[in-house]
């Protein structure tokens, strides 16, 4: 493909890995009391669009295996952000290890929503 | 279509048959039960060990949890707990009672769209969060802090949060309850969607919400009062409206209704003649003693139960779990026929099983 037809947006599109304690954190994170849009982060529900992967908390084995699978399938590889206390293996739950490179950590159980945009704003700074 | 849903402990995939649009049968395979885990691993360990493991296993009801099966520890040792002990319980298992119903009431409104609705549940849930984090000392976890560091007192600081809470809850109900009622997208969204019948709910012995808004009394609060709710004697103030409809819309008001009752009931136990403001308790440590204990306790997503056999040494020899959700997902099968295929995650949240994730 030639580079002037490559993707080159200012949004940054995000696929979230939802488990347990944390998904009410993230829920709230794209309503608009906090709306992330307005620092150009949007949702998507599809791995292959995705600039930024994020695994919360607690992830069964069967799941984050699937998901490695198809991180190493992919061409554009997106930044893998980790939030919690269980996915940093200080949390409640003793969770299983994450076999993909990931950039940065957001401790908290459960992180708060500022914490995580802040972390995803830090995640850009390393990109 | 199999859709796979990831929850603690445990995965759960559902096969689904479609036909015009709509589903014509799902089918249920658990994978690894949470509860199974907690019959084998708690054996033949000392009961007040364990009490920590208790509250992480569900979602959202830890504090339920942990009560239960200290209450059960009071019974076994035959003993009396302070008054003030069984307020402050009261009060946080009313409170996180109201923080999981939040949730759902969450969830609805994000299909809505009506962003009025949804930050005022955010703000319920954010105010009940810094409560727990003021009070316990952790954000979201209540119970092992409540029963370990804070030593079952409450300093006055931390009453006049959460009186703060309260308010704040109380005010931004009553904006929902002005959005919600009338409301024309609600309605074409909500009505006529996932329809419980009465024998659904009689043979399968399904509990909660979905029981109360079909005017059913399995509330355990008043048919099994627990330890906790025998004293202060809240049972004889909930009152429900009666509704005769039959889907999301109308259990969507009953769950607003019971966050109104625990509101109501925490407001009763901080009072100025309170034993809170008093600050001073009596405990006495348990000798366990050789027998058959069971307990049941009433968390927003049903009745969960525990029974347990005792040693001579007082270790556990026997344990049972009984936990609502199980018996809320065997509903699926029979709730979920000809609902739409578009609203099919409205379908899940509406039978409280928080979905975390689904891949299609």
């Amino acid at each position: 493909m030639p580079k002037f037809l490559e993707r080159k947006t200012l949004t940054k599109n995000i696929y979230f890995m939802e488990s347990s304690c944390c998904t009410p954190e993230i829920v709230d994170l794209f309503t608009p009391k906090y709306d992330p849009e307005r620092l150009g982060y949007t949702r998507t529900y599809d791995l292959k669009d995705a600039d930024i992967l994020i695994i919360s908390g607690y992830t069964p084995e069967k799941v984050l295996h699937k998901i490695e699978k198809k991180y190493k399938e992919l061409e554009h590889k997106p930044l893998v952000i980790a939030i919690g206390g269980c996915a940093i293996k200080k949390g409640p739950l003793n969770a299983p290890d994450i076999n993909i490179p990931v950039a940065v950590y957001i401790p908290g159980c459960p992180p708060r929503p500022q914490s995580i945009i802040d972390g995803l704003v830090r995640g850009l700074k390393i990109k | 279509m199999k859709v796979f849903i990831n929850y603690p402990f445990g995965n759960t995939e559902l096969e689904a048959r479609i036909r015009n649009k709509k589903l014509f049968s799902v089918k249920m395979e658990e994978g690894f039960n949470s509860r199974k885990i907690l019959d084998t691993c708690l054996l033949h360990k000392e009961p007040l060990k364990f009490i920590p493991y208790l509250e992480r296993i569900e979602q959202s009801s830890h504090n339920h949890y942990a009560v239960c099966f200290c209450s059960l520890i009071e019974k076994a040792a035959g003993m009396k707990v302070d008054y003030l002990v069984q307020v402050i319980r009261t009060i946080f298992l009313e409170l996180e009672r109201v923080y999981s119903h939040t949730l759902y009431l969450n969830r609805l409104f994000s299909y809505t769209e009506n962003p009025v609705a949804i930050n005022h549940t955010i703000a319920i849930k954010d105010a009940l969060l810094s409560c727990f984090e003021e009070v316990t000392g952790h954000r979201m976890f209540g119970t092992n802090h409540v029963f370990g560091d804070m030593n079952f007192n409450i300093s006055s600081g931390n009453i006049k949060f959460i009186n703060a809470t309260i308010e704040q809850t109380t005010l931004s109900l009553n904006k929902i309850k002005k959005i919600a009622d009338n409301n024309p997208s609600m309605i074409s969204l909500f009505r006529d969607s996932v329809v419980i019948t009465e024998k659904n709910i009689l043979d399968k012995k399904i509990t909660g919400p979905f029981s109360w808004f079909k005017g059913l009394n399995q509330d355990a609060r008043s048919t099994e009062p627990h330890f906790a709710y025998a004293e202060p004697d809240v049972q004889k103030k909930l009152e429900y409206r009666k509704i005769e409809q039959n889907c999301i819309y109308s259990r969507m008001w009953r769950i607003i209704y019971d966050v109104e009752n625990s509101i109501k009931i925490v407001q009763s136990l901080l009072e100025k003649h309170s034993p809170v403001y008093q600050r001073k308790m009596v405990l006495e440590q348990p000798t366990l003693h050789k027998g058959e204990y069971s307990n049941k306790i009433e968390s927003p997503r049903g009745i969960i139960g525990m029974d347990i056999e005792v040693d001579k040494n007082g270790i556990i020899a026997k344990i049972h779990v009984d936990s609502p959700s199980d018996i809320n997902k065997k509903m699926l099968n029979d709730a979920l026929n000809g609902t739409l295929v578009d609203h099919i995650n409205l379908a899940f949240d509406s039978l409280y099983l928080s979905m975390m994730e689904i891949d299609k």
